[in-house]
């Protein structure tokens, strides 16, 4: 802290730095994740197989809820709806 | 609630629930690493202690409001049922209960403030617990 109470320079460098690192942290795990798991397939075609199975496991995930959903009742209300 | 997580994650909802906790399962590590700074543990010379931890505390309020945007989009899209032998539903209502109660130790209950490490510590595992759980079939 400088003498009148305000944070000093270098304070806000540091916030500011350590702020951007983490901001630089997310960009690259949102891209390795992406990269990874997208479903665009432009560089490897092994995405795109992933996106298929994440795919149906999210469709059979979804399929089992609604199984589950229509025996408690709640099925109908969706029905209605 | 199905149809806004639809919409909003344009039909990949998995792909962007896996993305969101892996961006906050690493905010977690960099945040235990920014509180090691914060104690003292851990002297750098491009970083002091105070603004590591006025740092952890803007970043962690940023984590907080994405863990919860990512628990009601998994919870609007999947449900609250666990499948069986899915520990992810448990390990994520633990994380919430956890830093709930730190964030309310932080905020309010100073002087609990002896149990902010163990805490921090507990919730970076449970981060990772859940990331794993949740990442894990996807990314592996």
């Amino acid at each position: 802290m400088a003498e009148d109470g305000q944070p000093s320079r270098s304070y806000a460098k540091q916030v500011l730095g350590s702020l951007l690192a983490g901001l630089g942290l997310v960009a690259l795990v949102v891209l390795l994740v992406a990269d990874r798991i997208g479903p665009t397939g432009v560089v490897s075609p092994a995405r795109n197989e992933r996106a298929e199975d994440i795919a149906e496991r999210d469709a059979e995930r979804r399929e089992d809820r609604f199984e589950r959903d229509d025996e408690s009742g709640r099925g109908r209300d969706r029905d209605r709806d | 609630m199905e149809a806004v997580v639809q919409s909003l994650t344009l039909g990949h909802a998995s792909e962007v629930k896996v993305v969101l906790a892996s961006v906050v399962a690493s905010l977690a590590v960099y945040q235990a690493l920014l509180m090691v700074v914060g104690y003292g543990k851990l002297r750098v010379s491009f970083l002091r202690p105070a603004p590591a931890s006025f740092s952890h505390r803007a970043i962690g309020d940023a984590v907080v409001v994405v863990t919860l945007v990512t628990t009601l989009l998994c919870i609007g899209y999947f449900g609250l049922e666990a499948e069986e032998h899915d520990s992810h539903p448990i390990v994520a209502a633990l994380l919430l209960c956890v830093l709930a109660f730190k964030i309310t130790v932080v905020r309010w209950f100073h002087s609990l403030g002896f149990l902010l490490p163990a805490l921090g510590v507990t919730v970076l595992l449970l981060f990772i617990a859940t990331w794993a759980t949740v990442a894990a079939p996807y990314l592996g």
